[in-house]
């Protein structure tokens, strides 16, 4: 309830309203996006954000639906950017210093050495990112099952049994890095 | 499934070389996913793992809203075109605030007439049977069929189409008309006022000389003649 009516006024052009929706969503959205697209992380939440802006009058739907069109947005965007710096460069990903997607095991391994959120993104980042990317959207989005599966394009089904696998790995390594409760 | 390899003599009396624990059944996985907590006896990987999975929901940090001013511009952009000023913005926001005020004030200003020219309408019996019926009931507004002052006479009466006044005032002196057995009128001597016997230059209690009707009285009463005639 508290949502929709800050959406209203958003949607109206208080911007104090949107400013709320921001800081509320953008730190979600930069977690996923340092997996998703970690080179341009912050490049690629700034032009959801403008087209979210663009579009925020005629979005129709509650708190579950917002999310799930703003994630939608990062993620062709994300593409986006990932085609064209792959159509510009041609410097060899190790002497650019920029970071795959999978992490190296050794530096896996380091990160793993004392686990906290960073370290716990990092873990994620060593997934495949289709696993990946849908624990993301789970967990950090809180977008549910169908929503995930409708952007990632694949079953309810495929897209359980992808994040079982990705937690399963990820309790494993919890699990090696010692963490207790 | 199998965890980053750790080879056999790393983990001396491990039954399976590389397993941690049984693998964690689906139902757990559900509810880590949910954010839902973990019963206690869960694997303790699984039980870290929930607690740092709910750390990547928590609140930002002070590094992750960079970007809020750009974006707040661009918006603001989006709702002002460029060359607004800031007075410009304060007059629409006020414009905006002012109109949507006074279409609340309208649309209660309209309810509230609707509701006054019902209720009049309710109380002239002018109402289609159904809505007379209801507004009886609700507002005690006359019955369908009645009306309350000044109008035609049309309660439902046993016998024939009541004509007027003088007709009236011939059925009430007996000689005309059907006479209902519940109507005691029928029992008063012609001529005389229903329910008393009085003798010839009797005055009926209370009927003292009056006053001559003053000037103001008389206009009062003229007044009000047509109403109660």
């Amino acid at each position: 309830m508290a949502f929709a009516a800050t959406l209203t006024r958003a949607q109206g052009g208080d911007e104090a309203a949107f400013a709320a929706i921001f800081r509320d969503v953008q730190p979600v959205l930069l977690r996923y996006l340092r997996v998703i697209s970690p080179i341009a992380a912050d490049d690629v939440a700034g032009e959801t954000w403008l087209q979210v802006v663009a579009g925020l009058t005629g979005f129709r739907g509650d708190e579950r639906a917002f999310r799930a069109w703003l994630f939608t947005i990062a993620r062709h965007r994300a593409a986006d950017l990932g085609r064209a710096r792959a159509r510009r460069q041609t410097v060899p990903l190790e002497s650019s210093g920029a970071s795959e997607l999978r992490l190296s095991p050794d530096a896996a391994d380091i990160a793993l050495e004392q686990l906290s959120t960073r370290a716990l993104m990092a873990s994620i980042a060593t997934l495949p990112r289709e696993q990946a990317e849908i624990i993301l959207l789970r967990v950090v989005a809180g977008l549910d099952t169908s929503d995930v599966a409708r952007m990632v394009g694949k079953t309810t089904g495929a897209v359980r049994v992808a994040a079982h696998r990705g937690l399963r790995r990820l309790a494993v390594l919890a699990d090696r890095a010692g963490v207790t409760l | 499934m199998s965890p980053r390899d750790a080879l056999s003599y790393e983990m001396p009396g491990f039954p399976l070389p590389g397993w941690l624990w049984p693998e964690p059944d689906e139902p757990l996985l559900d509810m880590l996913l949910a954010g839902q907590p973990l019963p206690l006896n869960a694997p303790q990987g699984m039980l870290a793992l929930a607690d740092h999975l709910a750390g990547l929901a928590a609140p930002a940090d002070p590094g992750e809203l960079t970007g809020e001013t750009a974006v707040l511009s661009a918006f603001s952009r989006a709702v002002f075109p460029v060359g607004t000023s800031p007075r410009h913005r304060a007059q629409a926001r006020r414009r905006r605030s002012l109109t949507t005020s006074r279409c609340k004030l309208g649309a209660m200003l309209i309810a509230v007439l609707i509701a006054l020219g019902s209720t009049a309408a309710a109380y002239a019996g002018v109402l289609p049977a159904a809505l007379q019926k209801l507004a009886h009931r609700a507002i005690d507004a006359p019955a369908a069929g009645q009306v309350a002052i000044g109008g035609p006479a049309l309660s439902q009466q046993a016998g024939p189409t009541r004509a007027g006044p003088a007709t009236e005032h011939i059925r009430h002196a007996g000689m005309l008309g059907h006479r209902d057995h519940n109507d005691r009128r029928h029992l008063v001597r012609p001529g005389k006022s229903a329910g008393r016997t009085r003798y010839r230059g009797q005055r009926r209690p209370g009927h003292g000389r009056r006053k001559p009707a003053s000037h103001a009285d008389r206009r009062g009463i003229g007044w009000l003649a047509p109403l109660i005639r």
